[in-house]
Formats: structure tokens, C-alpha cells, sequence
């Protein structure tokens, strides 16, 4: 992929693999491997920013070319074929496009999602489970109205799992008081506290004005601003967060090789001093190793974190599933099931969705901030980065689970509810035509006949009703059986999600507790090596080593200034 | 004898019948009443899709206030009468007369000191030919983030309790999102439990600014903006009009880029005009204006006529002429009989059981009404197009003549309308055996069927 890259974009990106790769130098020559790996992952993090942009909102608001625009004239300019990739995913059908010109930034990845508002609520939770991994959140709505109330309910949710939203107003070229609409969008967006940055514009005049190269034109249809606020806000945020881990890791690095180095050159020129300076070493070195184990502190946060953390999930999966329940059970209650049972597996299947995706948000926040308590157990030694965890991607979760059986639809048959009255009415007859025939009356006179008629109505009525119970017992009993399904698939992907989280954050800290063991170990080494080293070579390896720590020293320097 | 002479002996009988009380019986003079007023259309939809201006479009006048954001805060009735007037019902029960001010032919509407949510009914009283024939009701757009807006006509239309008060809803939308669905079923819901207004026409609004598409399953498609422009063209709008079309083609496309340029750009036009077009026509109607005139209409009456026509607006009128017009009788008969049938469930008596059950009765078996209830669900049911226009006009979507349902000449003569009556009995019969059928179209049919069944025997 021949990628532009902004002038400034590269050279940070420069500056910073050279950071990276002097490092690397001296941590191979001082053979720790461990540190090479986590040195080679940070640069391939530098090499390949990725983001991801998605864009959503109703349907029919101006999001295709939305989509056009932002990527539109340099794609063309470039001769590259401009055709989207589909990927589907099941549910939901996403266009996504790899952006892949210098408006925007290198690598980012636009998504359009599907209009969420038509008929089926499904693909609204479909499109929301791709926010959490998401950097930034294009919320379109066209400038012929203002948001309406689902459309800032929705805001709210996607807020929840994305932290960057932008709305943006497109059609300005239509509407003349786009304006009125953008106070009143701010207004509704106030009184429900949310802060999102609102950018008016207009696919269709910077279509005309790349056309006829109007700057003018182009600079009045917003979209070189929303570029601009793109660029800014949220390529410029996952740049310092880049940077900042960038920086981190040089720290740490330079740190684990400084402490050997230091310890050499303490050793050398101070040979008399060496068994306070081992003392000090096997301090550090104790600390590590007890940072290394199973009984360590952090891993009994860690534990106890997701023990608790995973009885809360449950209990909130249940939670959920339970008032799913019982809203199924009054709507049953209120009507034959039987005639509108399409819709109401349509109905319960949305709000399962809803409820499992809220269930992994959930998850997916309680995890992070699991992740940051462990972390400050652990920081004791010094900055530890949180290790990214991605929990609440639900997307084909729910597959594994058995639909919502169908209802036995058929009504009786009209012969088997005639042989029912009938049977009633026979009753009727005989015992009134039995009372009446001691009165001298015939068996079948019209006093039996009318206790009949109603008799055998009556037991019509009982009937019907009678099945209209079953029915709804039937329907219930369906629900019941659905939720059970769902509350052994989900548990079962729920508990492993969190076991990988546990895992992860395990691997994440051992690792570290280790490259600190490590680097204790070589300081004692070093440190006894030192002691050993004849006295003709000892100023030559005092250089040495100084030029080595000073190199590290710069290094340090140098990172910091990013 | 008709429905309406039946309810009226019904309510007649229950003033007899019901202790005397005045409360029962303003009750039942107000019942009473209903059979003699205008049929009550309301308008409804979400926020934003064009409700007010559509009535202003069919009255011909602005009286109904519009804004680029949510405008309607009440349910206001809009009815006739010989001399302008506002009046405003507290929801404690006073009356008062707000002053009829109109700036720049527009009416306004202020309350005053009186909040919203105190009003218990805003009526405006307008000497029109329209308002003669229908009542509308103007209703604040459902969705709205004010939510007690939405709470407000939500219990117009469908009331927890008691029955709505309109006779038939035009329903507008602009892209069928999933609260109309919902909103539509509740109203459906209404009509079929008999609490509801019976009918229910769907309205693609604002059509001029969406390609249709993919709605256009019988839904009428019109826009409000375009027909009340063109029913209320100024000479000054046409002028300017007429001037932009004169434009070259390269400066005129350059001008309408943007709202903002044809303002601004530097043409031979005073920019307060442009500004003036702007406001009223909006861009899209701007552009529909000077195609128009560039295709030939040469003068503000032609330039008029064609605005309406390309709005669709005649389109609905004659829809709600054949769907409603015809039946007002029994559509108001039943709306009369609803109340009636609240009011004696009130006041339970002994002796007025006879008349409930009648009551009772009248509202389930009245052709009339399935007639309309299956029309009104005609647009969703899965019927390829020929035959969908012909259950239209045997169900009498277009009229309800026998010769208008059969599709003869106005003129046939009775033995020819009986035989393509039987005719047409035979061919749905046919279309009904049809094993496969959902219950919604079998219904459709048997209704039909019913339909000419009746054209038999009247």
C-alpha cells in the first residue's frame, strides 16, 4: 500500500524508530532477549498506527458519501481503484475502507455501519459491539432535523464505549437553517450531558469543489474541517498515546540495562565497597523475586479481582435475562401468543442482544479497572503500562444459540370444537330432558334443547379459553427454555473471556517480575565480574562502561523530548 | 335506515334511559353533536416530518406555525368558522379568547403565560371552504427529546382510557424509521380494539427532499412546502424566480451550490429577495421552482398550478375525498357510538343494558368500518400490483359507488353492475381458496368478497 504520509507524521515516526533501534543495540549486546521482544513489539506498534473510525446513524442520513467525501479526490488522483472492501460479518454488513491518503492519516480505517434505524433493533447492537475497539465515533445525522429522542439515546450508548464522538450534520447544502438545527442539536445534547463536538457539512459541495478545484467551496462544505478535527483530535491522541508508551518502554529498558551497567562500574571503581553494593543488589533481587510469586500481592488482587468479577457478571447476566423474563411473560399474558409469535421472537431476541451486549460492557469497564488496580499493586517498582484488553465483541456470540422454538400455530380444528359442544350440550339435554320427562314431557322438548344450546356454548367458551392458557403456558415454557440456553452459551463465553483476561494480565506482570529478576541477577554478576577484572584493564572497561551508560543517558534524553 | 339515524335513536334512548343528571346529559348532547360536525382528521408523525405544514398547505394559509426546528408545543384543532378566532381551554376548565395576530400573513400562535403543559385544548376558529368539510388536528411531533411534547399526543391518539377524538389520521413520514412502525402498530392496535380512529392514511412527507424508492408501496407521496407555496405564490417570489431562471446555466448552478452563495454570490437580483425566496422555498424548492419555470410556466398563476401539482397535494385530497368523504357518515357514527358506548359504561344502569348491547353490536358488525380498517392495511399485505389496485377500488379506496368498486362507466346499468358483481364474488372466492394464504390478505379478500356482496343486495 503506497501510503502518504504527512510531513511531520514521518519524521516523529523516524525519530522514534531510531530511539528504538539504538536501544536495541545495546540490549543485544548486553543479551537480554527478554527486552529485545518488548522493544521489537512497541516498534511494530510505531510502524503500523491503525485506526479505526467508525461511522453510524440512522439510515438515509448522508453516510456513503459521507464516506466519499472524506476519502473522495486524491484516491481518484492516485489511480487507485476506489471500490471498498466488504467484510462481512454475519449480521452486519460493513464497508470498510482503508482511507489511504494524506487528508486524513496514514492507515486509518474508515467503517461504515448500516442505517441502525430500520426495522429490526438486532443490527443497532450489532453495529455497537464494534465501538469498544473503535478510536473514534462519526455520529451522522442530516441537517433537515434535529437529533430525536432515540437518535440521543443512542449518542448516549455509543458515548458509554467510545470516548470520541463526533456528530456530524450533513446536507447543509440542503437545509438554509442548518444552523437553528445545530443550536438546537447543542441544546438537546446539553440537557443530556453529553459533550460532543458538533461539525456541520456537506458532502455534495466538496464534491463540486475538488470538481472545480474551489478552495473556497471546499473550505465552506465542513469537510476540511472535519478532516482537520480528525486529524487533531484523534490521530493526534492515539499519537501521544503512541508516544507515551514509546517513551515508557525506552525508560524501562534503559532502566533493567543502566542497573547491570551501573553495578559494573560501582565494582570497578570501588573494589573495597563490593559487599555492601552485593547486599544492595540481593535486596533488589529478593524484591523481584518476590514479585515473581504466586503469593505475591498483586496476584492476589488479581484473583480475588476476578472472582468477584465474574460472580458480578453473572449476576448481572441474570439480572438482565430475569426482567427480559418477566416483560416477555406479561406481554404473553396479554394476548393469544400463537397469532403474533414471529413478532415476538423478533421482539426477544432484540432485547436478549441488548442485554447480553450491556452485560460485556460491563465487563469489559469492570476489567480495565481490575486491570489499573492490580497495576498500582504492582507499581511499587516503578511505571508499569496496563495491558490493553479487548472483552466486549459480541458479535457472533448469540449464534450458537437455539431460536426461539415455534408456537403450535393451528387453531383447533372447526370439527374438533363442534364435537366439543357437542359433547357439552349432550349433557345439557339429557339431564334437563331427564328432570323434564318426570313432568311428563318428552326426552327432548325444548326446555333441553335451550340447556343444551347454552350448555354446549359454554363448554365452546371453555375451550377456547382453554387453549388460549395452553398456548400461553406453551409460550412461556418456549421462554423459559431460550433463556436457558442463552445463560449456558453466554456464561460458558463470558467465563472464558475473563479467563483470558486473567491470563493476560498474569503474563503481562510475570513477564515483567522476570525481566526484573533478570536484570538483578546480571548487576550481581556484573558487579562479581567487576571484582575479578585485573587492574591494567580496569580504566579500560571504566570507559567502556561510561560510554555505554552515557549512550543509555542520551537515549533517555532523547525520548524524553518526544 | 342508516347507522347515523340508528345512533342518534341510541343516544336518544339513553337519554331516557340514564338518570338525569346534567352532567350525563351534556355527555350525550356532545355525542349528539359529533354526528353533525365536520369529520375530525388529525395529523400525526414524528418531529420534523411536516405535519404543519402540510395543514397550512391544505388550508391554503399559514395558521398553523412552522419553524426549521420542533415548533408545535399543543394538540391544536383547527376548524371553521365565519370570523378568525383563537380560543384556549385551561385544563382547570376555563375559557379564554387569545387575540388573532397575523405578521406577514402568517398566524401566530402565543400562549401567553400559559405554559404548555396547562392547556387543556387550543382551538383555532378559520373562515376556509376546507375547514368546512374536515376539522384537522395539528399534533406535536412523537420522538421529540421534549418528552412530555410526545407524551401530550401520544394520549391524543391513543388514550389509556376513553377513545380518541379524531375521526381518521393522516400519518406522516419521511423514511419509515422503527418508532413509526411502532407508533403505526399502536394505532392499529387502537383502530381494531374499536378505541381508535378507523382511518389511517400513510403519508410519505416531505417527498420533494427524499428519493422514494424503496417506500413507494402505496404510501402518497407529497410535499408540504411545495403545495403551500404554490397556494400562496407572491408576485415579489415569482419575480425573482423568473429573474434566477434567466441566469446562464454556469452562473445559476455556481449560485445554487449552497444556501449561503445564493445569497451571497454577486448577481443582478437584490439579495433580501434571494433571502426572502430562500426562507420560503428552501433550496430543494428553489431548484423545483426554476425547473418549472425553465419548463415552461410562464406566469405566477401557471407557475402556482404546477407547484401544486408536482407536490402531490391533490394526490392526498383525493384520497381522503374517496376514503373518507364518502363514508363521513358512518365514520362519524362511529366516532359518536364509541362515545356513547364510554358514557354508558360510566354511568352503568339497569335499564340501558338493551342499548349498550345494541351499541355494542353496531361497532362490531359494520362493514363499513372493516372495509376501511383493511385498507388502511392494504399498502403492507404481499399482493402484486394489479390485483392491490383492484381490492383498492372494490373495497371503495376510490369511491364508493357500485360502479366506481366494480370499475364500470358511472352510467351501467343495474343488471350489468349485478353480473360484474357475481363476476367479481367469483374471481376473489377463487383468489381466497388459495391454501397458502396469510391471515392479513385472506382477511383482505373475505372483506372484498363482503363488498360485493353488498353491492348485490343494495
Amino acid at each position: 500500500m503506497s501510503v502518504m504520509t504527512e510531513p511531520a507524521a514521518r519524521t516523529a515516526t523516524a525519530a522514534m524508530t531510531k530511539l528504538l533501534d539504538g536501544l536495541r543495540a545495546l540490549t543485544d549486546a548486553a543479551r537480554r532477549p527478554d527486552l529485545g521482544t518488548r522493544l521489537a513489539q512497541v516498534r511494530n506498534r510505531v510502524t503500523d498506527p491503525r485506526l479505526r473510525i467508525v461511522l453510524t446513524g440512522q439510515t438515509g442520513q448522508g453516510m456513503s458519501t459521507l464516506i466519499e467525501a472524506i476519502i473522495g479526490a486524491p484516491v481518484n488522483a492516485a489511480g487507485r481503484a476506489d471500490t471498498p472492501d466488504v467484510v462481512d460479518t454475519g449480521a452486519v454488513p460493513l464497508i470498510e475502507v482503508d482511507a489511504p491518503h494524506d487528508l486524513v492519516a496514514p492507515g486509518v480505517v474508515l467503517i461504515d455501519t448500516p442505517g441502525t434505524s430500520g426495522m429490526d433493533s438486532a443490527r443497532a447492537s450489532a453495529v455497537l459491539s464494534l465501538l469498544p475497539g473503535a478510536d473514534a465515533v462519526l455520529f451522522v445525522s442530516d441537517a433537515s432535523q434535529e437529533y430525536t429522542e432515540p437518535e440521543i439515546a443512542y449518542l448516549r450508548q455509543i458515548q458509554q464505549l467510545c470516548p470520541t464522538v463526533i456528530g456530524v450534520i450533513t446536507k447543509i447544502d440542503l437545509y438554509p437553517r442548518w444552523s437553528d438545527i445545530q443550536r438546537a442539536n447543542r441544546k438537546h445534547l446539553t440537557s443530556a450531558g453529553l459533550d460532543v463536538p458538533l461539525l456541520p457539512l456537506s458532502a455534495t459541495m466538496s464534491e463540486i469543489a475538488r470538481r472545480s478545484n474551489d478552495t473556497e467551496l471546499a473550505v465552506e462544505s465542513g469537510v476540511p474541517q472535519l478532516v482537520d478535527f480528525l486529524r487533531q483530535r484523534v490521530v493526534g491522541d492515539a499519537d501521544l498515546v503512541l508516544r507515551h508508551a514509546v517513551v515508557n518502554d525506552i525508560r524501562f529498558v534503559s532502566d533493567h540495562l543502566a542497573m547491570a551497567l551501573n553495578a559494573e562500574l560501582d565494582a570497578l571503581n570501588d573494589p573495597r565497597n563490593g559487599a555492601e553494593l552485593v547486599q544492595r543488589l540481593q535486596q533488589a533481587r529478593q524484591a523481584a523475586e518476590a514479585l515473581r510469586q504466586r503469593t505475591a500481592n498483586w496476584q492476589l488482587v488479581l484473583g480475588d479481582g476476578v472472582t468477584e468479577l465474574s460472580v458480578d457478571v453473572e449476576h448481572d447476566l441474570r439480572h438482565r435475562l430475569r426482567s427480559v423474563v418477566r416483560e416477555a411473560e406479561a406481554n404473553i399474558m396479554t394476548s393469544d401468543p400463537a397469532k403474533r409469535w414471529d413478532e415476538f421472537a423478533a421482539w426477544i431476541n432484540g432485547r436478549i442482544a441488548e442485554s447480553v451486549q450491556d452485560n460485556f460492557v460491563l465487563a469489559h469497564t469492570r476489567s480495565r479497572d481490575l486491570a489499573a488496580k492490580v497495576a498500582a499493586r504492582f507499581a511499587e517498582e516503578g511505571q508499569v503500562a496496563v495491558p490493553q484488553l479487548y472483552l466486549d465483541y459480541t458479535g457472533s456470540i448469540l449464534d450458537p444459540v437455539q431460536p426461539l422454538e415455534p408456537l403450535e400455530t393451528r387453531k383447533a380444528g372447526m370439527v374438533q370444537r363442534v364435537l366439543t359442544s357437542m359433547r357439552g350440550s349432550y349433557g345439557g339435554v339429557l339431564m334437563v330432558g331427564l328432570m323434564t320427562s318426570l313432568a311428563g314431557l318428552a326426552l327432548v322438548n325444548p326446555w333441553s334443547i335451550g340447556a343444551g344450546v347454552l350448555l354446549g356454548a359454554n363448554t365452546f367458551w371453555e375451550d377456547r379459553k382453554a387453549q388460549t392458557a395452553r398456548r400461553q403456558a406453551e409460550a412461556k415454557a418456549a421462554v423459559a427454555r431460550l433463556m436457558d440456553d442463552v445463560i449456558f452459551q453466554i456464561g460458558k463465553e463470558s467465563k472464558y473471556r475473563l479467563r483470558e483476561a486473567q491470563r493476560i494480565l498474569r503474563d503481562h506482570f510475570t513477564t515483567t517480575a522476570t525481566e526484573m529478576l533478570r536484570s538483578a541477577d546480571d548487576a550481581l554478576r556484573a558487579a562479581h565480574e567487576a571484582n575479578q577484572v585485573h587492574a591494567e584493564h580496569r580504566t579500560g572497561r571504566i570507559a567502556e562502561v561510561h560510554d555505554c551508560l552515557s549512550e543509555l543517558r542520551q537515549l533517555r534524553v532523547r525520548a524524553a523530548a518526544l | 335506515m342508516s347507522t347515523a339515524d340508528l345512533a342518534r335513536r341510541l343516544i336518544h334512548d339513553a337519554r331516557s334511559e340514564l338518570p338525569t343528571d346534567p352532567r350525563i346529559s351534556a355527555e350525550l348532547a356532545a355525542c349528539e353533536r359529533r354526528l353533525d360536525e365536520p369529520l375530525r382528521v388529525a395529523l400525526a408523525g414524528t418531529l420534523k416530518a411536516g405535519k404543519s405544514t402540510l395543514l397550512n398547505a391544505l388550508v391554503g394559509e399559514e395558521i398553523a406555525p412552522t419553524d426549521a426546528t420542533e415548533c408545535t408545543q399543543v394538540v391544536t384543532w383547527f376548524s371553521h368558522s365565519a370570523t378568525p378566532r383563537v380560543d384556549l381551554t385551561h385544563n382547570g376548565g376555563q375559557h379564554t379568547s387569545l387575540p388573532v395576530r397575523r405578521i406577514d400573513g402568517r398566524l401566530r400562535l402565543d400562549l401567553g403565560p400559559v405554559s404548555a403543559d396547562r392547556v387543556e385544548r387550543l382551538e383555532v376558529g378559520w373562515p376556509s371552504a376546507l375547514l368546512d368539510q374536515y376539522t384537522l388536528i395539528d399534533t406535536p411531533g412523537t420522538s421529540s427529546n421534549s418528552s412530555d411534547v410526545s407524551a401530550r399526543t401520544l394520549a391524543f391518539l391513543a388514550p389509556d382510557e376513553g377513545s380518541c377524538h379524531a375521526d381518521a389520521i393522516v400519518y406522516l413520514t419521511r423514511s419509515l424509521h422503527s418508532n413509526d412502525v411502532a407508533l403505526l402498530r399502536t394505532l392499529y392496535e387502537q383502530a381494531g380494539t374499536g378505541r381508535g380512529a378507523l382511518g389511517i392514511v400513510t403519508v410519505l412527507s416531505r417527498a420533494d427532499e427524499t428519493s422514494a424508492g424503496e417506500l413507494d408501496r402505496g404510501f402518497v407521496p407529497v410535499s408540504g412546502l411545495l403545495a403551500l407555496r404554490g397556494r400562496t405564490l407572491r408576485q415579489r417570489e415569482f419575480t425573482t424566480l423568473v429573474l434566477l431562471a434567466a441566469l446562464p446555466d454556469g452562473i445559476l448552478e455556481a449560485a445554487l451550490v449552497s444556501p449561503g452563495r445564493l445569497v451571497t454570490t454577486d448577481l443582478p437580483i437584490s439579495p433580501s429577495d434571494r433571502e426572502t425566496l430562500l426562507t420560503a422555498f428552501g433550496m430543494v424548492g428553489t431548484r423545483i421552482a426554476l425547473s418549472l419555470i425553465r419548463s415552461g410556466a410562464r406566469d405566477a398563476p401557471t407557475l402556482a398550478a404546477e407547484l401544486v401539482r408536482y407536490s402531490g397535494l391533490d394526490q392526498l385530497r383525493e384520497t381522503l375525498r374517496a376514503r373518507f368523504g364518502g363514508r363521513h357518515r358512518q365514520l362519524k357514527a362511529h366516532s359518536a357510538l364509541r362515545t356513547l358506548r364510554a358514557v354508558l359504561l360510566r354511568h352503568r344502569s339497569p335499564h340501558a343494558v338493551r342499548t349498550f348491547r345494541t351499541v355494542d353490536r353496531l361497532l362490531a358488525d359494520n362493514h363499513c368500518f372493516t372495509e376501511l380498517q383493511v385498507l388502511a392495511g392494504l399498502p403492507a399485505l404481499p399482493i402484486p400490483e394489479p390485483t392491490r389496485t383492484a381490492l383498492d377500488h372494490v373495497l371503495g379506496g376510490r369511491g364508493i359507488s357500485p360502479a366506481t368498486r366494480l370499475g364500470l362507466p358511472p352510467d351501467t346499468i343495474r343488471s350489468h353492475t349485478r353480473a360484474a358483481a357475481l363476476h367479481a364474488i367469483r374471481y376473489w372466492r377463487d383468489q381466497l381458496s388459495d391454501p397458502l394464504l396469510d391471515q392479513p390478505t385472506a382477511r383482505t379478500y373475505q372483506a372484498a368478497i363482503r363488498s360485493c356482496e353488498a353491492i348485490i343486495a343494495g
